[in-house]
């Protein structure tokens, strides 16, 4: 309702909206070649007065640059990203060893995801001076980059030089947990959390390292304490309704699921998973809502097309299963779940031949459920 | 007399006909006083219904099924009689129809609660097979508490066995048997009963009994009026079941004839005949041109005095496994095994002594039905025992390190609490064959194979959760360095003029290299007027410069300039002497710095050396003189010590950037050659220096 009203709103305005949003642009664009012409007009006539070489236009580079430095600051907090990184640009032209601006520089770039561009000033600065920002900067740009080890070992650095950053724990601990390392993950998330007690993305971390650990009692108390001090952690809320279903508690699980949706309703991941712990407690029209709404929100996330395909097939619907199970198969002929489950559901209609080519091709993608059923294919 | 108007004839008859609406909460019988005169004659034929039907009811072999026929006519005509709903209850409870016995058992209840001191345990029967098991259970405490001492000290135990028997049905519907269930089809089945399947071992032969019109002798049994039993066979060709065949004389004869057991090739059957010695098996073979020989009783080993009935052979064919019911087992029907030993003439059979398969598989109660499954060690039976749902449940056990595993219900819907009995199990155990009646079927009983799917497959799930927060949410962590304070530092513009030290002469196009000695790296690199010998260079103030002057043919002459910050413009004149390279040149090198009171040369000396490196490349056959000198500050001693030792620094660097030793001395002079006074910083800061002096060119 309230979209649909901002959205008449939005039509009724939309023309000037535009152009009084262009305002801050426009300004921005002429503020920038206004300061650019001035500051290029001083540095012309300090150059004629002392000539090419001379140090003075080191001076005035100097502080030309810092000014341009200080401007590309007021850019970015007006979230004019591109003309600080061109002030940046210029002042770094001007004094290429200007660490603060490659610390700054690199990461805008980062966060405009130029990762190329990023490292590049992280490494330029780790050159100058290779300080624990420079490193942690860099360790987040080769983790955006793919490059996990080479950002472990950032994060190493940066934590040998300020061992009492939070952030550089975390995140390596992230690389530990990617890399099947949970003790060791779990081991810099405690280290994070003894540094900030409040950090609730770690909390959440955290309890996801114990479940692999399969310690889902620890796994449910972070994740319980994650949303106490963060209740706007919808995923927390995801995560936490996941252990208590992994649990049996399929209410619990159903709450937590349904305030990770009250928080974030375009959270599709809780409505699948809110849709299997109804499945569970065998409510299963509820679970094709919930199915279904997620597919509403994103079409294109298969596991709530396999489940609905799933419900539909303990409410003896298996056409209707058949039906979810082939467009799954249509998007992702390597579901080796899916072949499973329909062939389970082409069993039921009696298609035995249909049910076992199913199974056989489940087989083949590494389903040892599926093997087990073949051998009823055999006469 | 007076007349009856026709308006008061309806009223009475009106009344009379509410009467009757009233009366139908009531028992009515079946007698006069309670009908109208007119009914009169079809009272009379309600009551001979009646009594046709007691002759079987009450008979000392009873025929409910046909007794009943004759109770629905005369309930047609009484609905309301408590005595015949009873009756019409309790005969339904006794055919296949059982469930229909509820409606009439409840009205009877309902017309006269006590009609009969065992309705309420009939109904009790009647819900437990209709699966009402609540009210089964409730009813049958009800008719429990209602017996006398000497009753319950009877009836208890069956009583409390039901009730179990209730208990163990919800426990199964609970957990339902996945099955498919196939009626055979129009070939096999007909509007007669079809019954007693069994089927061989790869499931192409299916022999099963039927009371059919084309029976041997085309006789009915005048006990049931049902045509004689005889034995069926079917083929399946290509998956589809051929017409059945009565294969007539000698497998069947013109008596009752049925099936309880083939081999597993489908060759020999196993044969029942109930006429004499309290019913006996017998085994009959297939010739080869597919006609039966004579089927031949079982030995005493097997057939006794006593009832045998249900049989399986062992699939070796070297056993039988049978069911009798004579003394010494376990109670009621047990279930036997006997060795077959094959001696000398091949055509003679020689059992061992049938062996009781023993308390884990026998029970108090009846085990009939048995079936050994091709694999040789695992065992179908039907029991009234162990956990049944009511009636005969089948069972399953499996013979494995010499015992037989506690037998396992095979489940609902396999399971009824009715009777199940006389299954056949194809080799995989997926399939089973048996007889029930459906309304929908072909009338009577059928018979069904199931294909037993097994525990529900589970289906798979795709879910996500457990994720890495940074990696659903990214934070951002971008915190950018602050502003920097921009200080206005102002210029200081250097002028002056190099001449020639000696002649006073401009010297154009002389080289001056200007270093920031703090960064030590080059600011600037420009040259002296051609013509006046002037330059001028502005640098930033609050610095330390060097200054490095090179001229052809020129000493080398370096310069110290520190600027000092100011917010002015400031100007300052150095004119730069210059002397040629001749023996006896001394120039001081303003850019060497030393730690305090060290003889260790500090990074910003570097450029300075370098350039004098330079020029003892370029001259390679000059040789110097390095000197340290100092101010008066200190011993002698220790001045000149230091003076020297600094002086060797240099030597050592000029050595390491490759000029040969030989071309260099050092000395220290201490204090001894001031040029300037050392009553003032300014001049104890002349005196501290490092010079060089051309020794030879």
């Amino acid at each position: 309702m309230n979209d649909e009203r901002n959205f008449v709103v939005e039509r009724k305005t939309g023309h000037a909206f535009c152009v009084l949003r262009l305002i801050p642009y426009v300004a921005g664009f002429l503020f920038f070649i206004l300061f650019s012409y001035s500051a290029s007009q001083v540095f012309a006539q300090k150059q004629a007065l002392t000539g090419p070489g001379n140090p003075d236009s080191m001076l005035v580079d100097d502080q030309q640059a810092e000014i341009l430095y200080n401007k590309a600051i007021d850019w970015y907090d007006g979230d004019h990203f591109d003309s600080a990184i061109q002030a940046f640009n210029k002042a770094l032209q001007l004094k290429p060893d200007f660490l603060k601006a490659l610390y700054n520089r690199g990461f805008i770039r980062y966060k405009l995801e130029d990762y190329p561009g990023a490292l590049e000033d992280f490494n330029k600065a780790i050159e100058i001076s290779p300080t624990a920002r420079a490193y942690f900067g860099r360790g987040l740009t080769r983790y955006a980059l793919g490059a996990k080890e080479e950002a472990l070992e950032d994060y190493n650095s940066a934590i040998a030089l300020e061992p009492n950053n939070p952030k550089a724990f975390y995140y390596r601990g992230g690389i530990h947990y990617e890399n099947g390392e949970y003790e060791l993950a779990v081991d810099d998330y405690t280290r994070a959390i003894m540094l900030k007690n409040d950090f609730a993305y770690v909390y959440n971390d955290r309890g996801s390292a114990y479940q692999k650990l399969n310690h889902p009692e620890k796994a449910l108390n972070d994740y319980y304490k994650a949303t106490l001090l963060n209740p706007a952690l919808y995923f927390a809320f995801n995560d936490l309704g996941g252990i208590k279903m992994q649990l049996g508690d399929y209410e619990g699980a159903v709450a937590d699921f349904t305030a990770s949706v009250k928080v974030n309703p375009n959270y599709y991941i809780a409505f699948n998973n809110r849709g299997m712990a109804r499945f569970f407690l065998e409510d299963y029209e509820a679970s094709i809502e919930d199915f279904s709404k997620a597919l509403e929100i994103n079409d294109k996330y298969l596991p709530a097309l396999n489940n609905r395909g799933n419900a539909k097939y303990k409410l003896k619907n298996y056409a209707g299963a058949v039906i979810d199970y082939d467009a799954v198969i249509g998007q992702d002929p390597n579901s080796a779940d899916t072949f499973l489950n329909r062939g389970i559901s082409k069993e039921m209609l009696r298609d035995k031949g249909g049910a076992c080519a199913d199974w056989q091709k489940a087989a083949d993608l590494g389903s040892e459920m599926a093997k087990e059923y073949l051998g009823s294919c055999k006469k | 007399m007076k007349r009856i108007r026709p308006k008061t004839i309806a009223i009475i008859l009106f009344l009379f006909a509410f009467s009757w609406q009233i009366a139908g909460q009531t028992n009515i019988l079946f007698e006069k006083e309670n009908f109208p005169p007119e009914q009169k004659n079809a009272l009379k034929e309600a009551i001979k219904e009646i009594k046709s039907g007691d002759k079987y009811f009450y008979d000392d072999i009873p025929v409910y099924s046909l007794a009943i026929e004759y109770y629905l006519i005369a309930n047609d005509f009484n609905p309301n009689n408590a005595l015949l709903n009873y009756k019409i209850g309790k005969c339904y409870l006794k055919t296949i129809q059982k469930t229909k016995s509820i409606p009439y058992l409840e009205k009877a209840l309902l017309l006269d609660p006590n009609i009969r001191p065992d309705i309420v345990y009939l109904l009790a029967q009647g819900y437990h097979l209709n699966l009402n098991l609540d009210e089964a259970i409730g009813r049958y405490n009800e008719y429990k508490g209602s017996l006398s001492p000497h009753e319950l000290s009877q009836l208890g135990d069956e009583i409390d066995k039901k009730i179990s028997e209730c208990k163990v049905a919800k426990e199964m519907i609970r957990n339902p048997v996945r099955l498919f269930i196939d009626n055979l089809g129009p070939q096999v089945n007909t509007k007669f009963p079809e019954y007693g399947p069994y089927i061989n071992a790869d499931e192409t032969v299916l022999m099963f009994t039927s009371s059919r019109d084309n029976t041997t002798g085309g006789k009915t049994d005048p006990l049931d009026l049902m045509y004689f039993e005889d034995i069926y066979i079917s083929r399946k060709i290509d998956e589809t079941w051929t017409k059945t065949t009565n294969p007539g004389s000698p497998l069947n004869s013109y008596s009752h004839d049925a099936i309880v057991g083939v081999s597993p090739d489908g060759k020999h059957a196993l044969i029942y005949k109930g006429e004499d010695k309290g019913g006996d098996i017998f085994e009959c073979r297939i010739k080869e041109d597919g006609s039966w020989k004579l089927p031949k009783r079982l030995p005493k080993e097997i057939n006794t005095d006593f009832h045998e009935s249900s049989a399986s052979f062992s699939p070796d064919m070297k056993g039988l496994y049978f069911v009798s019911d004579k003394p010494g087992g376990f109670g009621g029907k047990d279930i036997y095994f006997s060795e077959l030993s094959i001696k000398g003439n091949k055509d003679k059979l020689d059992y061992e002594d049938a062996v009781n398969l023993g308390g884990v598989i026998n029970t108090p109660y009846d085990e009939q039905g048995v079936f050994m499954n091709v694999d040789g060690k695992t065992l179908y039976f039907s029991s009234k025992g162990h956990n049944t749902m009511g009636g005969y449940d089948i069972f399953k056990s499996v013979f494995e390190d010499g015992k037989w595993s506690l037998p396992e219900n095979l489940g609902y819907p396999i399971n009824t609490p009715d009777d199940d009995i006389f299954f056949s199990f194809s080799r995989d155990g997926r399939h089973a064959y048996y007889s029930s009646f459906d309304p929908d079927g072909y009338g009577h009983r059928d018979i069904y194979m199931i294909t037993i799917l097994g525990p529900e497959k589970p289906v798979v799930f795709q879910n996500d959760y457990d994720y890495l927060a940074f990696l659903i949410e990214p934070v951002d962590e971008v915190v950018l360095e602050g502003k920097v304070e921009i200080k206005e530092t102002q210029i200081a513009i250097v002028k002056g003029r190099i001449m020639d030290a000696v002649t006073l002469s401009p010297l154009g196009g002389v080289i001056v290299e200007i270093y920031d000695n703090e960064l030590g790296r080059l600011v600037a690199s420009f040259e002296s007027n051609t013509r006046t010998g002037e330059y001028m260079i502005s640098l930033p103030s609050g610095k330390n410069y060097g200054f490095g002057i090179k001229a052809k043919e020129y000493m080398f002459h370096s310069e110290n300039l520190i600027i000092p910050p100011s917010t002015i413009v400031q100007e300052i004149y150095m004119d730069i002497m210059l002397n040629k390279v001749e023996v006896g040149s001394k120039i001081i090198l303003k850019n060497i710095f030393f730690d305090f009171d060290k003889a260790t040369l500090r990074p910003e000396s570097a450029a300075e050396l370098n350039r004098l490196a330079k020029m003892l490349n370029d001259i390679p056959t000059m040789k110097i003189e390095i000197s340290g000198h100092t101010d008066n500050i200190g011993s002698d001693l220790y001045n000149q010590q230091l003076s020297e030792a600094r002086a060797k620094a240099v030597v050592e660097y000029l050595t390491d950037k490759g000029i040969f030793v030989g071309r260099m001395t050092y000395v220290g002079y201490g204090e001894a050659q001031p040029i300037a006074l050392n009553d003032s910083e300014d001049g104890r800061q002349m005196n501290r220096r490092t010079e060089f002096t051309v020794i030879s060119k």
